[in-house]
């Protein structure tokens, strides 16, 4: 009743404001006080603790128990108010062992396009074997994400992907109120890491713009493979880029990073969109790069003031992607 | 917490619902924070009580429901009717304990979110606080024990997360563990913040003096109210007399309400106020001097032998009527110094002739016998007072008159009358209202005393016990301008006292049951003198033992500060003593190799896996005679690192670990 009446006003939606208006400005003070070059260690200067609303009630209760009890000289009931006081207060210290020296090793934001879901992946370090429950990781702006320890090494987060280009991530908040729900204890945790988010992609692109005299070429296969670098496989390599001899001395998987220049028959070109606004014509050209990606065509991307090599394959999709980001 | 599961009630949005077992153990947690009442609440109500919660507790998991609107409606009209009816309002600590506990039970019913059932639990507090003022007996603690560790085990379960969360029976789960935990640390804690907080040496607000009090004494006696009373067997005082006096228990009197006024339906009351503050007599060196501790009475007056010197209490006032009382009622037990000057009379007042006209006055027309009785008397010993009183005692002596607790029922108006000449069975009540009676006729000043007589020696605890069952009633005559202490139903010859009576007394118990008594009572001493009574004059006291002479509340609370702060510290060197134990081995091992690669030159950087740093190292020092080692090592740690369960990495595979570490790092500085 008293919320509703509250809600007409607006006061509540206005203090909700202020409250993230303040949240974020503080995490950003406390997440860059605190140091952010990664792995990053919850010590103590980075916690932070605060009673919740039910912490502040339970303490007006135990506050008229205590008073009670001392104007009655009561003394059973005087132990107890205490009794649950020492215990309000120890939860605290608990909640507190249960963050702290927790380390994040590492932070990885896979690419995302502007408008869906930034996936983020951090990383926990098994820094001492101690378990930690109720856990809840929340990027601003972001899902909340509950998690406990042993149990999870990464935690998956996903946060809007809002602006196109190198977009830095929001503070991440880790927080518990356990074990009694009495006190929040928190860390900010901002990482220098930036995602790179693409052009959002359009929902009903045309079709590829098809060069009618030469057809729809399939690229031939790349004859010379230039082994500029090996690395670890990692997860989404296609099978062929896998260097089979050389996992096989190795005794695991290593992936060739390739550069196979071709020739180019499918030209995605900025100048020959007519008609939309900037960003609409990028928005089409990624749509058009998947979809050539997709059919494993060859195609070339240009743009106003640089054009790719032609190219297929993943790899570059990928840096046809980048360059449509980061395009001024 | 976006998936609702399918068996939560549906409720208001936005408010995160319990899941069954959440649910559960809060209804257990209130359940059992009930439990300490249920020692001093009205058997009806308790009944509701236990009915309501256990069908609650029990339907849980199968029903969580909030039950029909109409179901607690008539509910709600039940119970506030069934404590009005018990209590006969809802003011005071009764009724309004009994109408808390009655609608928490219901919230019971009603409660689906989180938030609901955290004010539950948060209400159990102070509830279990609250419950103390009723009673404090030993069991309270107990239960009240119990009911601290279901309602924080309730509050650990609620902070988790209800989908996902938890699941299966809530006995012997998770939570437990961690509250026993809490607990361990929190009880000495607890126990320096309760001997070292500072008390209040005055209440900040006062209670309002019950109407009918706990020592079963009030300001009117009717016929036969006090015969409960007098079966009673509950403590209401012990005593510690000094230096091991053991005075004759049959002359100790501990004066109550003094009754001046009889009215029309023989009911003895105090009427208006009859006394006036004025000072005790002067202490001699013959004076008794004791100490007691009284139950709680809920009423203001003191017990003291007659007849009183001095209490050694603040805020104590003495009246004309020789008695104590304190500015506020004992609503807890309460220890305090007394010396009297054991006598069988008492000044007057400073108005004599008021009061021996107070003392003479008789209701018209009631009794005609018993002034007939008194006329005859005064005019056989010529108005001599002593000599009437003589005759009167005689009469009881030797008539036969009978003690006993259950005497026939009075027919008529004159119950006077009846008692003296038909009936002849009674109790102290009934010898001393027709005592005074039988005098005023006579001519003779009388009143009617209440109060307790009497009490047992415990020597091997080393008090003595008043018992509520000794309430007596006796007479005060005004003779030579002194009220000199008269008991008619001492007159009663020992074969003449019915064995109820006797057994009341507990003069027919067999040892053994004398002996569980006898115990029983003494715990119970020994817990109200250590605990129930400490208080502000009590922790000077424990200051004076370390030889801190007028302890304030500036030293309490600087040694409070430092007992705490010891025990913070001694926690902090065990936390760090157990984290350094816990401390994985294997990482501290691969670290050291870490420092010394990059010493040559191999430097990890930050984000870099130990896979990936691997596969950098052996591009660049593949040839190294350290690299294969470093190689292996690597692997291993990875094994030892990443494993499903940390703890499963043996003590043994550690130490591997570290020989090939020792092993590493030494052909690394070969290198």
């Amino acid at each position: 009743m008293i919320r509703q009446l509250l809600e007409f006003i607006g006061l509540i939606g206005w203090l909700q404001r202020i409250k993230a208006r303040l949240n974020s400005r503080f995490s950003r003070i406390l997440g860059k006080r605190a140091g952010r070059s990664l792995p990053i260690l919850l010590n103590q200067k980075r916690l932070y603790v605060l009673p919740t609303g039910f912490g502040c009630f339970t303490a007006l209760v135990l506050f008229v128990c205590t008073l009670g009890a001392l104007n009655y000289n009561n003394n059973l009931a005087l132990g107890f108010a205490f009794l649950f006081c020492a215990l309000a207060f120890l939860s605290v210290h608990v909640a507190h062992r249960n963050l702290i020296r927790l380390e994040f090793s590492h932070v990885l934001a896979q690419p995302a396009f502007a408008g869906g879901d930034l996936a983020v992946e951090v990383g926990i370090n098994p820094h001492d074997a101690r378990a930690r429950t109720c856990l809840n990781g929340e990027f601003e702006f972001g899902t909340r994400v509950e998690f406990e320890l042993p149990g999870a090494s990464a935690i998956q987060f996903a946060l809007p992907a809002v602006k196109r280009g190198w977009q830095e991530l929001p503070p991440l908040t880790i927080s518990t109120q356990w074990p009694f729900g009495l006190f929040t204890v928190w860390a900010h945790v901002w990482p220098e890491t930036q995602a790179l988010i693409y052009p959002m992609l359009e929902a009903k692109p045309p079709n590829l713009p098809v060069d009618s005299s030469h057809g729809l070429g399939r690229a031939s296969h790349a004859g010379d493979e230039d082994l500029r670098n090996l690395r670890a496989y990692r997860p989404g390599d296609a099978p062929r880029q896998i260097a089979w001899r050389a996992s096989a001395r190795a005794g695991e998987l290593r992936t060739r990073e390739l550069e196979t220049p071709t020739s180019s028959e499918l030209v995605l070109d900025y100048q020959h969109i007519q008609g939309l606004a900037h960003e609409a014509k990028l928005s089409r050209l990624a749509a058009w790069c998947v979809r050539a990606a997709a059919e494993q065509a060859n195609f070339e991307l240009r743009l106003p003031n640089q054009a790719s090599a032609s190219g297929q394959g993943a790899a570059h999709l990928l840096s046809c992607l980048k360059q449509l980001a980061l395009t001024p | 917490m976006s998936k609702v599961p399918s068996n939560t009630p549906s409720n208001k949005p936005g408010k995160p619902l319990l899941s069954p077992m959440q649910f559960q153990y809060s209804v257990m947690a209130l359940a059992a924070a009930s439990l300490p009442a249920l020692l001093w609440l009205e058997w009806s109500i308790s009944l509701c009580l236990v009915v309501i919660l256990g069908i609650r507790a029990s339907t849980a998991r199968r029903h969580p429901q909030a039950w029909p609107m109409w179901l607690r409606v008539v509910l709600i009209a039940a119970f506030v009717s069934l404590v009005v009816t018990n209590y006969g309002s809802f003011y005071g600590r009764g009724p309004g304990g009994a109408l808390l506990l009655l609608m928490l039970a219901l919230k019971s019913t009603e409660s689906a979110s989180t938030r609901d059932a955290r004010l539950m639990v948060c209400t159990s507090f102070f509830l279990l606080v609250a419950s103390f003022l009723m009673s404090q007996s030993f069991m309270a603690l107990i239960l009240s024990a119990i009911a601290t560790i279901f309602c924080f085990g309730a509050l650990e379960v609620l902070s988790r997360p209800a989908v996902g969360g938890p699941s299966g029976s809530p006995f012997g789960r998770l939570g437990t563990k961690e509250v026993l935990t809490l607990l361990s640390l929190a009880i000495p804690v607890t126990l320096a913040l309760w001997l070292l907080f500072p008390r209040l040496s005055t209440p900040l607000w006062g209670t309002t003096e019950s109407d009918n009090g706990r020592s079963g004494l009030s300001n009117t006696m009717t016929p036969g109210s006090m015969a409960e009373l007098l079966i009673d067997d509950s403590p209401l005082m012990r005593i510690r007399f000094d230096n091991g006096v053991r005075p004759d228990r049959n002359s100790l009197y501990f004066r109550g309400p003094v009754l001046w006024d009889l009215g029309g339906d023989g009911t003895w009351s105090t009427g208006e106020i009859r006394s006036h503050l004025m000072r005790p007599s002067a202490a001699s060196p013959q004076d008794l001097n004791y100490e007691v501790i009284l139950e709680p009475t809920d009423q203001r007056m003191l017990f003291v032998a007659d007849q009183a010197i001095s209490v050694g209490e603040s805020s104590v006032f003495y009246n004309s009527e020789q008695r104590f009382f304190r500015t506020t009622p004992i609503s807890d037990l309460l220890r305090y110094r007394a010396s009297s000057a054991l006598s069988s009379t008492v000044p007057p007042g400073r108005y004599v002739p008021q009061e021996r006209l107070w003392a003479l006055r008789l209701p018209p027309d009631r009794n005609p016998r018993t002034i007939a009785l008194g006329q005859q008397f005064a005019q056989q010993y010529q108005k001599d007072p002593a000599a009437i009183v003589a005759a009167a005692l005689a009469m009881y002596r030797e008539q036969p008159f009978r003690y006993t607790l259950a005497p026939p029922e009075f027919l008529g108006i004159h119950t006077t009358d009846e008692f003296l000449f038909d009936t002849r069975a009674g109790f102290c009540q009934h010898f001393s209202s027709s005592f005074a009676t039988l005098m005023r006729a006579a001519g003779v000043p009388t009143r009617v005393t209440t109060g307790f007589a009497g009490g047992e020696y415990r020597d091997n605890a080393g008090y003595f016990l008043v018992t509520k069952a000794r309430a007596h009633a006796w007479n005060e005559v005004l003779i030579d301008n002194v009220w000199q202490r008269i008991d008619p139903t001492g007159q009663v010859p020992p074969e003449r006292v019915d064995a109820a009576a006797r057994e009341a007394f507990g003069e027919n118990q067999s040892d053994f049951m004398r002996a569980l008594r006898e115990r029983r009572d003494q715990i119970a001493d020994w817990w109200n003198r250590t605990v129930l009574n400490f208080n502000a004059a009590r922790q000077a006291d424990l200051f004076k033992s370390f030889g801190v002479a007028n302890a304030g509340w500036e030293q309490l609370v600087g040694t409070l500060a430092g007992v705490l702060a010891g025990l913070g510290g001694l926690w902090a060197l065990i936390v760090w003593y157990r984290d350094r134990r816990s401390e994985n081995p294997v990482q501290i091992h691969y670290l050291r190799v870490l420092k010394r690669l990059a010493q040559l030159g191999f430097e990890r950087e930050s984000a870099e896996g130990p896979r990936d740093f691997l596969v950098r190292v052996q591009l660049a020092a593949a040839q190294k005679p350290w690299f294969d080692a470093f190689d292996e090592l690597t692997q291993r740690y990875i094994a030892l690192s990443y494993a499903d369960d940390l703890a499963n990495a043996s003590a043994l595979e550690a130490e591997a670990f570290a020989k090939a570490t020792q092993a590493l790092l030494k052909q690394m500085r070969g290198g």
